[in-house]
């Protein structure tokens, strides 16, 4: 049985595909059939882990999509650190359309991840990092990640 | 290179000799890469990961220590317990960090999302927080290796059960996966890690079934040691100290630290 559970639904024009759990060897590329002729959306909130195994057999999933029109939201960090690391894990063609920036307070032990999202907070020759933000409980939390690094993958 | 985890040649040897006094370690230290020879250990400096990967595989040494957010001092009290009876490594109650501890039992069947959550949350670690992600992955891959690799790579039917050891001190967790298969090749993992630094984790990625070439090299990115023992054809003890509940920035001032445990006679 795979450890990613995984769901089709049609949001008008688009096909949406969540994914949840684990993306591993069991992944089920052989079960998703998704259409060729419309726009995909790819939801990857509830991912949480990939593991190396994984790694290539998403690789083969992405590459078997045949929709030229793929965006991909929600992305955990997890999924970005693995963009930014193995090159050919997206598409060219695939869009990034959001994806989660972790933020935490090392003396306090509290942390949050915000969603940044394209046309809002990056795009086309713009990026625009909040350096910290507040934690719901005032905490100021300061951004989890080496910049420079994390956003590689945008290219700006 | 944060100032907690540098230290200057003169640092490194007070604390080594402080530590070392009366210790059958006393002589086997050197701190220059240059000079080092096989049996020797090294106690260094600011090594890249992937220096300190090389150090080990050019001079086929088995033990490279750095300060790092795991001290100088704690590795020299690890050093000093194996060089009493290296074996005791290979028991599930040795702690390479004092802390609270949990050990669980699995086999190859065994569901590695209950068991890594069973274990975290015997430590009352989240498995859901973001901060654990570098954490579960890692443990994903220990556990994935001693359930298939390991296995697969084995004539011999094993009936004992593997086990995973947690560790846990405030800002650090040592995993450890003993399995009793005894087949893992420290140095070709070492090379595979070397391989995926330096040529990319895509071109490293194996197309055999055998894993896939990329679970060690990610294990090592996310470590601050990584400590591995084989006695061959019995058992299989690998131990990776991560940051805990540490903030990105400060983890990139770790300096990566090797320990390699042979069980054989001559190692």
């Amino acid at each position: 049985m795979s450890r990613c559970q995984y769901k089709i639904e049609n949001k008008g024009e688009v096909c949406e595909l969540i994914l949840a759990g684990v993306i591993d060897d069991s992944f089920p590329t052989a079960n998703i059939h998704l259409p060729a002729d419309k726009p995909i959306e790819i939801n990857l909130n509830e991912i949480k882990i990939i593991n190396s195994l994984g790694i290539r057999e998403w690789i083969k999933f992405v590459n078997s999509v045949q929709s030229k029109n793929v965006s991909i939201v929600c992305c955990p960090k997890i999924f970005i650190d693995q963009v930014n690391m193995v090159q050919g894990f997206i598409p060219a063609e695939f869009k990034i359309k959001s994806f989660y920036v972790p933020y935490f307070n090392e003396d306090d032990d509290l942390e949050k991840s915000v969603l940044y999202v394209e046309g809002q907070d990056y795009g086309e020759g713009f990026l625009n990092v909040k350096s910290t933000i507040n934690h719901d409980t005032g905490v100021v939390l300061d951004i989890d990640v080496m910049e420079q690094k994390y956003f590689k993958f945008l290219k700006v | 290179m944060n100032s907690d985890c540098k230290k200057n040649l003169d640092e490194r040897k007070q604390i080594i000799e402080n530590k070392i006094i009366n210790s059958p370690l006393k002589n086997q230290i050197v701190y220059d890469p240059l000079s080092l020879f096989q049996k020797e250990i090294l106690c260094a400096d600011q090594l890249s990961p992937i220096e300190c990967l090389d150090v080990i595989l050019s001079k086929k040494t088995q033990h490279c220590i750095q300060n790092s957010l795991e001290s100088l001092e704690s590795k020299c009290d690890f050093l000093n317990k194996i060089y009493v009876n290296k074996f005791d490594f290979f028991s599930p109650h040795f702690e390479v960090i004092q802390g609270n501890s949990c050990i669980l039992d699995f086999n190859d069947i065994s569901s590695r999302d209950d068991l890594i959550n069973k274990a975290l949350s015997q430590l009352g670690l989240n498995a859901d927080s973001q901060k654990l992600s570098s954490i579960c992955q890692t443990l994903e891959e220990l556990v994935m290796n001693a359930q298939v690799d390991a296995k697969k790579l084995s004539k011999k039917v094993v009936l004992d059960h593997s086990k995973l050891i947690l560790n846990v001190s405030s800002q650090l967790i040592a995993i450890s996966i003993i399995d009793f298969y005894g087949t893992l090749d420290c140095y070709k993992l070492l090379k595979h890690i070397q391989a995926a630094l330096t040529l990319g984790f895509d071109k490293a990625m194996s197309k055999n079934s055998i894993g896939a070439g990329l679970g060690s090299a990610i294990v090592y990115e996310h470590c601050d040691s990584l400590i591995m023992g084989v006695i061959p054809n019995e058992i299989t003890r690998v131990t990776v100290i991560l940051p805990l509940a540490v903030s990105e920035k400060k983890k990139q001032y770790i300096q990566k630290s090797i320990h390699i445990i042979s069980g054989t006679e001559k190692g």
